[in-house]
Parts: C-alpha cells; sequence; structure tokens
C-alpha cells in the first residue's frame, strides 16, 4: 500500500486584504466609531456611504458595513444607504504603513463635516490550510522576532533554539511548545552581520557556537550559559567519524580548515554524507569546487548558500535552494546524489537564512524570514517515501 | 523506500521542476568589492538640519543626503519601513505618562570610528538643540512619584535622558531621522560617527568615497568601498552603466530601462507649493487657494512625471498617514478664476525653484506657472528664490511613521514644528491640518525614487521612504 505523504502550509501569511472576512477585531472598531457618530447625530437619520482604499476584500467591507449598521440600530440610530438623511455619514477604510485606518466624516445640512479617526491593527491573517500531495514535509518548530540561528530537538518533548541574544529551551505541551529555560548569549566581542550559529545539544547540556565564541550550559534546565572567546571548529557530522569545519570569525563562512585534518577552499555549508567521499559544498566563490572530486562541487546547480545532507527513504539526499537575494521567497528541494531533484519545491513566505542538518540527519533545521511580518520561523524539514 | 521508487519518484519531480519553474532561494551575502554610484546631484549644504564631517572637508544635510548621512553616522532608534522602530545605539527607550521626558537606554559595546566608546555623554552632548524645547543630558535616576523614598531604575548600562517643555509623543519617531544622527568630535578634532561606513575622501561637489568601518556595532558592511559621483546627468549615468563603469544609477520609475534592474521607492516625497509669508502679493488666502485649485496634480503626476509620482493633497502621502483622502480637493479652475476676482489680484506674482539644479522639479514649476495664468493670474518663473512669492519645493519625508515625517516636512519647508495632542493617528491628521491650514503650503505631488542597478548588485533593499541600505548591499564577483 502507498502512503501519500501531505504537506501542511502552516499559517501562511498574506496580508489583512487578502483574507476574505473582517478581522474579528473591527467590531471594536465598528463599536467606537458608532459611538463617535452617535456623539454627532443623536438619534437623527444618517445616511451612510462607504469607500475601500485599504487592501480589504469586498467581503470583509460588507461585514465591516453590515456590523457598523448594526451597532448604529443598536445605539438608537437610523441607519440607511439612501441619500437625504439629517447627516450623510461617509466612512472610508483605508491604511497606512502600518494600520488599517477607518474615517466617519459626518457632514450635518450645512455642510459642516466633523471627523473620526479610528485604527486597527493591520495584522496578517492565517489563510486557510492548503494540501498539496508532496514528499517533503515541514512543521513549524518557533517563529519570533530576532532571528534564529538554530533549532533543534533533543527528543520529541525538547527543543532547543538559539538566537542572536540568547539561547532557549522548550519543552511540549498539549498548547504548544512552551519555554522552560532561557539564558542570555554574552559573546565578548561584536558579531559580524549576517550572523550564523550552530547548537550541538546533548540530554546533559549543549554548546552553542557562534564566530570567534562558544558558549556552554551544563544542563538544558535551568540553563546556566558561559561563553569564552573560541575559534573552535563546529561540528558539522556527529558520531563515528564525526566531521568539524573552522569557521571565519569575522565572516559568514568556513574557512575551510576541516577536523580531521583537510584542506578545502571556503565554504557556506557542505551536504556531508556518510562517507568522506560524499561531500558537496556550497562555495564561497561561485563555481569553484572546494574539494577534488567529482561529487564535491554545488556550483553547477542552481543551489544558494545553504545545503544539507537529509536522509530519507534509506538514500541521502541533498536539500537546497536556490540562488536568488534575501529580498525574495525561497523553496528547498531535495536532490538525490546524482543532483536529480527528488521532490517538489517547499515554498516559504521569505528566504531560507539558515539550514542545519540534525545529528542523525534524519531532519534539517531551516530558518526562513517571513517578508510579510519580518519574523523568523524555524521549520524542521523531513521526507516521507513510498514504501 | 525500494531504489526502483526512488527512480520513479526523481523522473516524476524533475518533470515537475520543468514544469513549475524555481522558485528563488538565498544566496548569503559575499565581503568585499567597491560599489560605484552616480549621481544627479551633489548633496546641498544648504539646507535646514545641515551637519557637517569637518574632518573630510564634507558636508551634509537632512533633507536630500539622508542616505549619504546614514552610512557614516547611526541614529538612536531606526524606522522601519512600517512605521515602527527598531532599536539602533538605543536598545530601548520609553517616556513619562506626558511625553515630556524620554529614556534611551544606549547599545554597549559602541565605538565611534576612533575607536573611542559611544558614553552617555556623546550621545547627549550629540543631541543637544535637536529637538527645540528639550534637551538632552546623563540619566539620573529621580524619586519615583509613587513612592517617594525610592529611585527610578535606568536599567543596565549608559542612558540618555531627553527632557521637553511640552510634550513630544513623536520623540522617538523624530530620533530614528538623519538630524538627530550620534556624532562626535574625536581627539583630532574630527566629527566622527558609528556608523557603517567611515568618510575617506572627499571632493566637494563631485566624488566621495567611504570605507568600511571594520569596527561596527552592526558588524563590519559586506563592501570594502562605496565610491559616489556627482553632477551625472541622466544620460551619462545610464551609459556608465550599459558600460559597466557604475552599479547603481538613478532612474525614472516612469521609464523602465530595457533589460536593466529597477528599484523604485513609494511616493515619498512631498513637491509643494509653498507661499511666502513676507509676500503682498499672496498675501489674501483666496490668491493662494486659487492656485491650489488651478493646479492640474493628474497631469502632472501622470504625464509630466510619467506616472512616477501621485497627485498630492496633504503633505503626507495616504500610504504613510492613511488619511490623506480627508484632504483631498478637486482642480476647478472655474473656481479659481472666481476667487481671483474675489481677491482683487492683479499684481504681478513670481514663482521660483527651490533646486535650481532639479529638471523635474522645474517641470512642476513650469506647469503650475500655465496653470495659474489659465486662470487669470499674471505669474512668472524667478530665478531669485529669496525675492521670489512662491517656490515650488521637494521634500523627502524620510520616515513612515507619520508624526516623524511630518515633522521632518515642517523642518524642510521652514513651518513651526507640529505640536501633537497624543501619539495617535487622529493628533497627527490635527498636527497637519494646522500646518495645511492658511494654504500657505500647497502639496502638487508625492513622487518616489528609483534607482537602476548592475547585475552584480545584491540584496538592495532601498527603504520605502527611499533611503539606501548600503550596509546591506553585497557584488557578485567579490569575495573576500
Amino acid at each position: 500500500m502507498h502512503k501519500i505523504a501531505a504537506m501542511f502550509l502552516f499559517a501562511a501569511m498574506l496580508p489583512a486584504g487578502s483574507a476574505q472576512q473582517a478581522p474579528p477585531e473591527w467590531a471594536g472598531v465598528a463599536q467606537q466609531l458608532t459611538r463617535r457618530v452617535v456623539g454627532i447625530t443623536g438619534q437623527s437619520p444618517v445616511s451612510l456611504t462607504f469607500e475601500n482604499l485599504a487592501r480589504v476584500s469586498p467581503q470583509a467591507l460588507a461585514d465591516f458595513s453590515n456590523a457598523l449598521m448594526e451597532q448604529l440600530r443598536l445605539a438608537g440610530a437610523r441607519p440607511s444607504t439612501r441619500a437625504g438623511a439629517a447627516y450623510d455619514v461617509r466612512v472610508t477604510i483605508s491604511e497606512n504603513a502600518r494600520e488599517t485606518v477607518f474615517a466617519a466624516e459626518t457632514a450635518d445640512a450645512k455642510g459642516e463635516v466633523q471627523v473620526a479617526l479610528l485604527t486597527a491593527p493591520r495584522k496578517p491573517v492565517s489563510n486557510s490550510a492548503a494540501t498539496t500531495v508532496l514528499l517533503l514535509q515541514k512543521a513549524l518548530l518557533v517563529r519570533q522576532e530576532l532571528p534564529v540561528l538554530d533549532a533543534q530537538m533533543l527528543n520529541p518533548q525538547t527543543l532547543v533554539v538559539l538566537d542572536q541574544d540568547r539561547i532557549t529551551t522548550y519543552g511540549r505541551q498539549p498548547s504548544g511548545w512552551e519555554s522552560i529555560a532561557s539564558a542570555e548569549v554574552t559573546p565578548h566581542h561584536s558579531m559580524p552581520r549576517d550572523l550564523r550559529g550552530r547548537l550541538a545539544i546533548r540530554p546533559d547540556g549543549l554548546e552553542a557556537y557562534l564566530p570567534g565564541t562558544v558558549c556552554s550550559s551544563a544542563s538544558l534546565a535551568p540553563l546556566t550559559v558561559t561563553c569564552r572567546d573560541s575559534d573552535d571548529p563546529w561540528a558539522l557530522t556527529s558520531g563515528s567519524g564525526a566531521v568539524s569545519a573552522f569557521y571565519n570569525a569575522a565572516r559568514n563562512f568556513f574557512t575551510g580548515v576541516l577536523v580531521p585534518g583537510e584542506r578545502v577552499a571556503p565554504f557556506y555549508s557542505a551536504a556531508v554524507f556518510g562517507e568522506r567521499s560524499q561531500w558537496v559544498f556550497a562555495a564561497v566563490k561561485r563555481g569553484e569546487c572546494p574539494a577534488e572530486g567529482s561529487s564535491s562541487c554545488a556550483g553547477a546547480h542552481p543551489w544558494g548558500s545553504g545545503i544539507q545532507a537529509l536522509r530519507a527513504c534509506g538514500a541521502d539526499l541533498i536539500l537546497a535552494g536556490g540562488a536568488e537575494d534575501y529580498g525574495r521567497p525561497d523553496a528547498l528541494r531535495a536532490y538525490s546524489e546524482a543532483r536529480e531533484p527528488v521532490s517538489d519545491p517547499v515554498e516559504f513566505s521569505g528566504p531560507v537564512v539558515e539550514l542545519w542538518s540534525a545529528p542523525d540527519r534524519n531532519s534539517v533545521t531551516a530558518v526562513a524570514r517571513n517578508l510579510q511580518t519580518g519574523n523568523y520561523e524555524a521549520y524542521s524539514i523531513t521526507a516521507a517515501c513510498h514504501e | 523506500m525500494k531504489p526502483t521508487a526512488l527512480r520513479l519518484l526523481a523522473t516524476s519531480s524533475a518533470a515537475a521542476l520543468l514544469l513549475a519553474g524555481w522558485a528563488g532561494a538565498a544566496t548569503r551575502p559575499h565581503y568585499g568589492g567597491t560599489l560605484r554610484v552616480f549621481l544627479g546631484a551633489a548633496p546641498d549644504a544648504g539646507q535646514a538640519g545641515s551637519f557637517s564631517l569637518t574632518g573630510a572637508g564634507a558636508e551634509f544635510t537632512a533633507g536630500n543626503a539622508g542616505s549619504l548621512a546614514s552610512l557614516v553616522f547611526d541614529t538612536l532608534v531606526m524606522a522601519d519601513d512600517n512605521g515602527g522602530l527598531e532599536p539602533g545605539l538605543a536598545l530601548s527607550w520609553s517616556s513619562d505618562a506626558g511625553f515630556r521626558r524620554w529614556q534611551f537606554r544606549l547599545r554597549p559595546g559602541v565605538k565611534f570610528h576612533s575607536g573611542e566608546p559611544l558614553t552617555a555623554a556623546a550621545a547627549a552632548a550629540s543631541l543637544t538643540a535637536v529637538v527645540p524645547g528639550c534637551r538632552a543630558s546623563l540619566f539620573e535616576p529621580r524619586p519615583l512619584s509613587e513612592q517617594p523614598g525610592l529611585l527610578e531604575s535606568g536599567g543596565a548600562g549608559e542612558s540618555v535622558v531627553v527632557e521637553c517643555d511640552a510634550p513630544h509623543p513623536e520623540l522617538a519617531a523624530q530620533m530614528a531621522s538623519p538630524s538627530a544622527a550620534i556624532s562626535h568630535r574625536s581627539s583630532a578634532g574630527a566629527l566622527e560617527g558609528t556608523g557603517p561606513f567611515r568618510l575617506s575622501s572627499w571632493q566637494p561637489g563631485s566624488r566621495a568615497v567611504f570605507t568600511a568601518f571594520e569596527g561596527c556595532w552592526a558588524g563590519r558592511p559586506y563592501l570594502d568601498t562605496i565610491e559616489i559621483t556627482m553632477h551625472q546627468d541622466l544620460r551619462d549615468q545610464q551609459l556608465a552603466l550599459q558600460l559597466g563603469r557604475a552599479d547603481v544609477v538613478e532612474a525614472s520609475p516612469g521609464q523602465p530601462i530595457s533589460g536593466v534592474r529597477v528599484s523604485a521607492s513609494a511616493p515619498a516625497k512631498l513637491v509643494a507649493l509653498v507661499f511666502s509669508e513676507n509676500s503682498a502679493a499672496v498675501a489674501d488666502e483666496r490668491v493662494r487657494q486659487a492656485f491650489s485649485l488651478a493646479a492640474d496634480r493628474a497631469t502632472i503626476a501622470g504625464i509630466l512625471l510619467q506616472g512616477a509620482a501621485e497627485p498630492a493633497w496633504g503633505v503626507l502621502p495616504n500610504w504613510i498617514s492613511g488619511y490623506e483622502f480627508l484632504f483631498r480637493g478637486a482642480n476647478d479652475e472655474a473656481r479659481a478664476r472666481q476667487l481671483r476676482a474675489e481677491a482683487r489680484a492683479g499684481a504681478p506674482i513670481t514663482v521660483a525653484v527651490a533646486a535650481s539644479g532639479d529638471a523635474q522639479l522645474r517641470l512642476v514649476a513650469e506647469r503650475i506657472v500655465l496653470n495659474a495664468r489659465d486662470a487669470g493670474f499674471d505669474v512668472q518663473l524667478t530665478a531669485d528664490l529669496r525675492r521670489a512669492d512662491a517656490a515650488i519645493t521637494a521634500v523627502p519625508l524620510g520616515s513612515a511613521d507619520p508624526g516623524a515625517a511630518l515633522v521632518t516636512a515642517a523642518e524642510l519647508l521652514r513651518r513651526p514644528r507640529p505640536q501633537f495632542q497624543d501619539a495617535s493617528l487622529t493628533a497627527a491628521w490635527q498636527a497637519e491640518r494646522s500646518m495645511l491650514a492658511g494654504t500657505w503650503i500647497v502639496p502638487i505631488v508625492h513622487a518616489g525614487a528609483a534607482w537602476a542597478l548592475s547585475p552584480r548588485v545584491h540584496d538592495w533593499a532601498a527603504r520605502r521612504d527611499g533611503r539606501w541600505r548600503l550596509d546591506e548591499v553585497w557584488l557578485e564577483d567579490s569575495v573576500k
């Protein structure tokens, strides 16, 4: 029997205007606007007109106008959409860079106009979940304002997140992940732009690798984090035959010096398979092969700086994105060792700014910056396959 | 998974790739290289809010050189594209309930270009006289009003306090403007900043070179150097781009260049007709109103400026304020004639262009004069800005925050600083209404800016208000 894997698009963020219905908080706006209008008109008949200058759907506008008419009736006013009432009220829904703006211009018979202005935050609204038949699955781990550098699950109940300021341990609760410990990361020198970091977690503690800095804690909860200047190599793989790589403390790439000793050209990331001969590097210099060997160079492919190994279906796959700028949405795709695509793209609401394989390589953590909200979203990417 | 299944999967997905195309994805920034920028105008030292880099002999202004100034100087807070504020040199800020006393907690470990540390004393000295009626000083804890025996907490690290005679709910947003940049005079006597680049060469009116500041608190910028060549006309700029001698040149949003990537800002520059309060010829408000009614904004925005602008009725465009429609009017030549007649306006009126070298502004001025003549006025263009009855002026608004943008506009238009009752949008609307009262300022259009980019320029992300973010830009063929 074949199982069909489904990808769940978690809360794809869209502008409020693209939502079909009025956001719930607009009910409060209708109430406040009613109070302001009735404060001018009393219970006289009012003629209402509506104008939409915002990216608000016709349905949302209709919802809001119905809510306002209802509130006016409850307040004793006599609203209608016909002309000729004692007061004309022109309601405009507009928007500025951060808010939805509601204006009621109330004109009396002499043409004197009084204005009431109200605002509501223009929150992104979740779209209804879409289901697509795909093999790559993405599960949201954490969403936050500060850039996430790495996020790893020690086990299904414990998640550790490294961001530019803190390390936080989360425990799984019925309502979702809940912070159980958190500690500041305090490097002794300023960090480079495009900051990167890597977690190495164990049941009894962790290390967090940052440029020129290693921070450690002897337990996951509570976290007691101490940082020291260090150029210790960052772990690329774990277990037997583990490989680490030195990171350039003033830049955003690995120097190319591997441990155990081998020297390759500087690279941003590497998909490291079980055997040392099966490496693929995303070189700093496009088109350059960091190491000798036909399988080691990612330069011939339309991939970006982030590539990682993903183990699925008994095979080692390469998870990679494309090669555009940070201002564009991103997509990840799995490739076979022969560089053939073996999945459809998994799309994100912004650029994928970091990819790290889990130690067992059965999942990859992808951090994306949502271009609509500016938030950073860490996902666990896994691959499901036919049996 | 059986190998056969994987092969099948690979085949079907490869087909999907061809059908679906490839969605873009991210490339990490590369370090190194020189970005070459060509500009039409040189930064003008004559406007309000100017400050100088005396060490290098350069003069910048808050108005038209905000992008250049932000390379060298930082501000306590930074404005985002949505009108919100982000930490800059201050990690956090707060005010008292009356918006008279603001406290900014400084980011630790920040250094000026000379290596001297940023201190609260240096920041306070830099902010002196930035906001009239406000004084900056080092934080000193005061007794808590609710518990006089206890002192207020300043939090960790150093803090700067700004105390004002009147409420200033917009003050935090105002601290994001270039005029509130933090500067410092080094022991060698040069004015320096904490920004991502330092000015290394300045040839007035022709060329500026900025080099990366390795010790920048936000991290060294990706570019090594930025070379700015000034006073290049549009044709020369485009030629330089095509010949590979420039990486960034100015472009007209209404005239895309074939095959070239163009980045355009939101309409964040106000072009307005500003009347002189010393002029007898325009002393009657009906004359000024008639000019406003006669101005054919739609033609100016859509035809003269080729769609690169929007008709303006408010100081702020609707994308910043959300309420510009409350000021909207209509082109009404008949009513303009009527008002002119009622005012018995017969004296000749002169209109100047505030920036004489700005061809776009001159086009607008010529059309305004034409429109006014159609309404029966005796109007002439003049080169004598000081004696003109009115001037066509362009004002970069500099922020997506309504309050901060209004303050900037008032400064650059030399109008009284707007007063805000509170931090609400209603207070901003009331302040803007006061600015427009009397029809001394007649908004004409809101214009955008655009740049054409060479293919080697990556992560170009100009702010929505048109200012650059060159510290985030990187170049394709530079790895260091």
